[in-house]
């Protein structure tokens, strides 16, 4: 075996070196910023991935609240349906007077106590109080007409009932109602 | 033996010496493995164009498909929530709603010939859970007395509510003192008979129904 003589020593410690230096250079100026690029590309993906899901679950409650609210906004139609145009105060008593009328009750009178807001989540509705007074009636014709009445307004709600028997007539009742009417 | 004598073997030692150069070989090697190095880094680069690419695929599905309508979403979500919310309250107090008819009907079929109702004053405010009536009425004697005829009236008038509007739904009880007898008679059945007058508290469970009972049918 030959040994090595100076020069290739020297030779052999340059080359060294020099591979030393390219495979640093190599690792640390190419192939490190091309890991870290894929690194950052590839969480992008992930995180993108995670919102698409996110957002894709978030149209999707959409979809089924628009459905949901297709439905309520029938029932609001409905509610609107109900409540004629105009002033309360000019159609609710005739619309009562000629309910009992119908219902063999004469005489009835009705008459606004007040007008509120309904609440918060209702602020497009107003609450009205009402009073009507049936002056002369008996208990069964009653019953029945507050049963009808109850049944055709779903938008009444009767609060207060008051009957009244008089001595001078004691087959007719005095009768105040109080209610509320859920209107524009 | 001829003798061979050699007379190159300083060019063919110098020509060994140049092939085993460590410097060059140091070169091959380095060629060698650049070579390599620029295969691995072609595959790299390969692979990261290929992320970038999905990369910009995703990013342009998201803007297309996405980020309008949840820009939107915010204002309509909002618009839905309030039709949504005023929906359910109307249906919550239209189905909420106390009906007076099947009360005035348990009333109707409770009280016998022997009492006679004077007053009848209800309470039914929307936000409250009870509805609070009060009942003043005269009764007559059935043989044992007006007031036993009073209390008999009572307690069906109780279990009859709570019957209907379930158990101990309703509580029903005299007014503290309500309860005299007093100097009047009636006539019934051709027969004079004392009476007393009560005043009768009853205190009701609201309980929603979904559809209205059906109109009284009773007769007094």
């Amino acid at each position: 075996m030959n040994k090595l003589t100076k020069d290739q020593i020297q030779k052999i410690f340059l080359s060294s070196l020099l591979m030393a230096g390219l495979i640093y250079c190599y690792f640390v100026f190419l192939i490190g910023p091309l890991n870290a690029s894929q690194e950052r590309a590839k969480k992008e993906i992930a995180d993108l991935d995670a919102k698409i899901a996110a957002s894709s679950k978030r149209l999707g409650r959409m979809r089924s609240s628009e459905e949901q609210a297709r439905l309520s906004s029938n029932v609001l139609d409905q509610v609107n349906a109900m409540i004629p145009a105009g002033e309360p105060i000019a159609w609710f008593p005739p619309r009562m007077r000629a309910f009992f009328d119908r219902q063999g009750i004469k005489e009835t009178t009705t008459r606004l106590d007040r007008r509120e807001k309904l609440s918060e989540e209702l602020g497009d509705f107003a609450l009205c109080y009402w009073t009507i007074e049936l002056p002369a009636v008996e208990f069964t014709p009653f019953g029945i007409a507050l049963a009808g009445l109850e049944n055709e307004e779903p938008l009444l709600e009767i609060t207060r009932v008051a009957i009244t028997t008089t001595l001078e007539n004691p087959e007719k009742q005095h009768i105040s109602l109080g209610a509320t009417t859920v209107l524009h | 033996m001829p003798l061979h004598l050699n007379l190159f073997h300083e060019q063919q030692k110098q020509l060994a010496e140049r092939k085993r150069d460590p410097l060059k070989l140091g070169f091959y090697a380095m060629g060698a493995l650049t070579a390599l190095f620029v295969i691995f880094y072609l595959v790299k680069f390969g692979t990261s164009a290929s992320l970038n690419n999905q990369l910009s695929a995703k990013r342009a599905e998201f803007a297309k498909k996405y980020e309008v309508p949840l820009k939107n979403a915010d204002i309509r979500e909002k618009e839905l929530a309030h039709t949504t919310t005023a929906a359910n309250a109307l249906t919550a107090r239209i189905d909420g709603r106390f009906y007076w008819a099947p009360l005035l009907e348990v009333l109707g079929h409770t009280t016998p010939r022997e009492v006679q109702i004077v007053s009848f004053n209800g309470n039914s405010e929307p936000k409250e859970k009870m509805v609070n009536f009060t009942l003043e009425g005269v009764a007559a004697d059935r043989g044992r007395g007006p007031r036993d005829t009073a209390e008999q009236f009572r307690v069906a008038l109780g279990n009859n509510l709570n019957e209907k509007y379930g158990a101990g739904a309703a509580t029903v009880r005299f007014r503290s003192g309500a309860l005299d007898e007093t100097m009047a008679t009636v006539t019934l059945d051709g027969q004079t008979k004392a009476t007393a007058k009560f005043t009768i508290e009853i205190a009701l469970r609201k309980q929603p129904s979904a559809t209205p009972a059906p109109a009284i049918t009773t007769t007094r």
